[in-house]
């Protein structure tokens, strides 16, 4: 349930899953439709959509060091399963420069939270409790710590919340409640909790 | 990345003598030249039966960016095009950013100079040195023929290595989609728009983009051969190639991913 006293942030991919690419005539063959969008968008735009609706915040962390490389995997997300034999470097450089326009207008939209990087204790309590994780490295990246340290920082007694599909975050979901205060929304779940 | 025609027409007019152009011929050339630099323009180019092309100024009227005003000369009258402030304006806030995605800083001061210079010739003086790169006239038809298989041989080369460049950043996932785009292009030119070059007369029904694109791609080339080794400090020249094949044709020329049709002339 949204709750205007709560804070309500995403991170840099599920902001990027937002964009609708629009398919070039020349490669609607292969896909029988002209939007393609990552298997989550509908949700993400629902959560988000719920909260302009209630005039409530979204944030983001800054500075984005990772874009390029979050670009990169949101457009092989948006590419799985589909097997484009014609021209397929160009559809793929299509895909990346729309999401490249989509990000540069991301900052109106969204507010900023700055990352932190004063990551020591934090990362101590990861090693502490270091976990097996599935997809990613046991250990959440120095620029996860810094959008942890970022989000404590921002000292406001308000409940915080994070939308990700960072197995990072969410494979360590009841750790980061327990020590830092912000609960992790798994993106594939936030239109429900988000509702 | 597409320069509107407005602000095609702006870009011209700033970087002319006096912010002005003397007549719509000349103004067609200046327009036509922007595809030499590899700035993807919204205008039509077409050839005529002189072998000449023109862009497609017919409905040109003064607006809120640029003036006309005429003058007669050799007991004609002509219209020339001057640069208003919401021109300049429209520069500043629109062109200029679009072509820092595409230009280098001393490509944009290039661009200035040789504008600036060109309007300074007659409208004939632009055309003939610029038959003279594309080949157009009939009299170069082997010329362009051996600049065509020499172009795809080399290309050829290229995209058979394709798979040794890896994907790790957007620079290198553009030029493999440039080498792609380049290859298969000049594939079509070569086996199907030029196929019968020797038997016919002459193609007045040629599009104009098919000797750009043939003269920007064969020039790019020993480009593209440095990009494939090292890639990490030509982003932006990358992507000025890489808008211009894309975007200078949109729906005027069947080789275009916005042609819905264009998997029936991609030959694998």
């Amino acid at each position: 349930m949204i709750v205007n006293k709560c804070i309500y942030a995403f991170d840099e991919c599920s902001i990027l899953k937002l964009c609708e690419i629009h398919i070039p005539p020349a490669y609607q063959i292969f896909f029988a439709k002209s939007i393609l969008t990552e298997r989550n968008h509908h949700k993400i735009k629902t959560a988000v959509q719920r909260l302009d609706f209630k005039d409530i915040k979204k944030w983001r962390f800054v500075p984005s060091e990772n874009t390029q490389s979050n670009i990169i995997k949101v457009a092989n997300k948006l590419l799985e399963g589909y097997n484009i034999q014609m021209l397929p470097k160009i559809f793929k450089a299509q895909i990346i420069e729309q999401l490249e326009e989509f990000s540069r207008d991301i900052p109106l939209t969204f507010d900023e939270i700055k990352k932190n990087d004063e990551i020591t204790e934090i990362k101590e309590i990861f090693v502490t409790n270091e976990r097996v994780l599935k997809r990613e490295k046991n250990i959440p990246e120095d620029d996860d710590m810094k959008i942890i340290s970022g989000y404590i920082k921002i000292g406001t007694e308000k409940e915080k919340f994070l939308i990700t599909e960072d197995e990072h975050f969410w494979g360590y979901s009841d750790l980061i409640a327990e020590n830092f205060r912000i609960i992790i929304i798994e993106e594939w779940r936030c239109d429900k909790v988000l509702a | 990345m597409i320069l509107s025609k407005d602000e095609a027409i702006c870009l011209i007019l700033s970087l002319s003598k006096n912010k002005e152009v003397s007549s719509p011929t000349k103004l067609n050339k200046l327009l036509a030249r922007l595809n030499l630099f590899y700035i993807p323009v919204d205008i039509d180019f077409t050839l005529n039966k002189f072998g000449s092309f023109n862009a497609d100024l017919s409905e040109l009227r003064e607006n809120d960016y640029y003036s006309t005003s005429q003058y007669e000369y050799k007991e004609k009258k002509v219209n020339k095009f001057i640069l208003k402030p919401k021109g300049e304006v429209l520069i500043k806030e629109v062109v200029e950013q679009k072509l820092k995605r595409i230009l280098t800083e001393e490509e944009l001061k290039s661009l200035g100079e040789n504008i600036s210079y060109l309007s300074s010739l007659t409208a004939t003086e632009i055309s003939d040195n610029e038959h003279s790169i594309l080949l157009v006239d009939v009299d170069d038809r082997f010329r362009l023929e051996q600049k065509i298989n020499e172009t795809f041989i080399e290309l050829k080369d290229l995209y058979q290595g394709l798979n040794d460049i890896p994907e790790n950043t957007i620079v290198e996932i553009r030029l493999k989609a440039l080498i792609e785009l380049c290859y298969y292009l000049i594939k079509y030119l070569k086996e199907m728009k030029f196929k019968r070059l020797q038997d016919k007369e002459y193609d007045f029904h040629s599009n104009m983009f098919d000797y750009y694109f043939l003269e920007n791609i064969h020039s790019i080339i020993p480009f593209l051969k440095r990009a494939v080794l090292n890639n990490n400090n030509e982003g932006i020249t990358i992507n000025k190639y890489y808008q211009y094949f894309i975007n200078s044709v949109r729906d005027r020329h069947p080789f275009s991913i916005y042609n819905e049709s264009l998997n029936e002339i991609v030959l694998i």
